[in-house]
């Protein structure tokens, strides 16, 4: 399993983004990112649900974007920290731990 | 429940372009047509006006005018927002236990005073209460501004702390209430980074405010006081000098741009709401310097009623120059306010 996450925007303005490859880990390490993603329900949203944005004049909130690849094929996330799912939220906050600051492409 | 629409005699897109071209009577029917229209979906609908024929409001009477009461919310780490049974302090409650609920208690009524002096009641001119949700989610790493209400995270402790206390976030999330209500600046781009830039510049005025400073001795950045343990010295934005507030292995360097030839066109951050608002927050401070923060916050905040949704840097400036130049007719702010303005947008390239 491949994962792509990136977290940008909010009142700190901050642009933070990590990659997870299973494919490296031992097999513990991996089960556990398997069971995270499970975990989220995320896979199982409809595709009208994957994507999520909070009413225009909510402000300050932070854009979050998660691609995932596994045998099923590849499947894009985008939500900000008002349309997360609760289910997501520790997988988000995990991610968020190997996130490291990443520039900004102009 | 909804709100009546009025007695709009001018089409609203009418009023825009009136208020583009500087009427000031278009411009106050313009904010009140966009009281309606926000308040469309409000919980607490109260707000009935009607408008005389040369745009000036006949009286915001008809429903009862809030008390601009302060609720302070303790979401526990969830994410419910002001849930009724978690209200932990509300107007002329107790001081508590909990010092972030005292913090933003007291920070909230301090952005409230400063409103009343600029002549305004709460963040809709009507009194609404100012309602603050603390200790959302969990190690959660931002405050913001929900459309109805405030909420602050405790951040992870180690990049940040808790975003309740420092008295330049929560007048800056409340600001931008305040700008809903007004310019209802459209959030993404230009117009974006005048919300975040107003936003800034009140959050600013707030602390040093409360910090007895002035202009010569604020220190000019924003959200210093939420740095975290290993991070001290850091802040998240300079308004003095853009693109310095911080450069570290956990947060990165700060991109925001001082001058419009470092403008940020990517799609980033809402196109880089957050970003190129430095650009704006550079011309504050020099005019601030240069005339003081109180008579620049004068013009500024004139400025944000007279802007509109999709206003960009040159409309700002357009505006900014006009307001600084009638407070001078009105003997408001100091003589030598409008080249003060042109200057610093001079400085940075403005307008474009
Ligand atoms: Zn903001």
């Amino acid at each position: 399993m491949w994962i792509r996450f990136r977290i940008s925007g909010g009142f700190a303005g901050l642009q933070r983004a990590c990659t997870i490859d299973t494919a490296g880990m031992n097999r513990e390490e991996g089960q556990e990112w398997v069971d995270l993603v499970r975990a989220s329900g995320l896979l199982s949203l409809p595709a009208r649900e994957r994507i999520g944005h909070a009413p225009p004049k909510a402000v300050d909130l932070r854009v979050i974007a998660i691609t995932i690849q596994d045998e099923s094929g590849s499947h894009q996330f985008g939500f900000d920290d008002l349309t997360l799912p609760s289910e997501a939220a520790c997988l988000v906050e995990r991610l968020q731990q190997h996130a490291v600051c990443d520039p900004l492409d102009t | 429940m909804s709100l009546s629409c009025g007695c709009h005699f001018i089409p609203p897109h009418v009023i825009e372009e009136m208020a583009k071209n500087g009427h000031d009577g278009a411009q106050a029917s313009l904010e009140i047509s966009r009281a309606h229209r926000l308040r469309r979906d409000e919980r607490t609908v109260n707000l009935v006006r009607q408008l005389h024929p040369d745009g000036q409001p006949l009286a915001a009477a008809a429903g009862a005018t809030g008390t601009a009461q302060r609720k302070v919310y303790d979401c526990g780490h969830g994410t419910a927002l002001h849930v009724p049974t978690r209200l932990v302090r509300s107007e002329g409650g107790a001081v508590v236990v909990d010092p972030i609920v005292n913090q933003v208690y007291d920070f909230a009524g301090n952005t409230r005073d400063y409103l009343k002096t600029l002549g305004r009641n709460s963040i809709d001119n009507n009194g609404m209460d100012l309602v603050l949700n603390v200790h959302y989610g969990t190690n959660f790493m931002n405050a913001f501004w929900d459309g109805d209400e405030m909420v602050f995270g405790d951040g992870d402790n180690q990049v940040f702390t808790s975003f309740g206390k420092s008295a330049d976030v929560v007048a800056h999330e409340l600001f931008h209430g305040v700008t809903q209500f007004t310019a209802n600046l459209v959030y993404k781009g230009q117009p974006g980074a005048l919300n975040e830039h107003f936003s800034d510049v009140f959050g600013s005025v707030v602390q040093q405010i409360i910090k007895k400073q002035n202009a010569g001795n604020a220190d000019w950045l924003i959200g210093d006081e939420i740095m975290g343990p290993t991070l001290r010295g850091e802040a998240l934005r300079s308004m003095k000098y853009p693109g310095t507030a911080y450069d570290n292995n956990l947060m990165g360097k700060d991109p925001q741009p001082a001058h419009m030839d470092q403008y940020y066109a990517g799609p980033n951050d809402n196109y880089g709401v957050h970003i190129n608002s430095g650009i704006m927050n550079r011309v504050f401070y020099l005019v601030a310097m240069d005339i003081g923060t109180t008579a620049a916050a004068g013009i500024w905040f004139e400025t944000l009623g007279k802007l509109w949704s999709t206003a960009k840097f040159n409309d700002a400036v357009a505006v900014l120059v006009r307001v600084a130049r009638n407070q001078v007719a009105q003997g408001k702010v100091p003589l030598g306010s409008p080249q003060s303005v042109r200057a610093a947008l001079k400085s940075v390239g403005l307008p474009r």
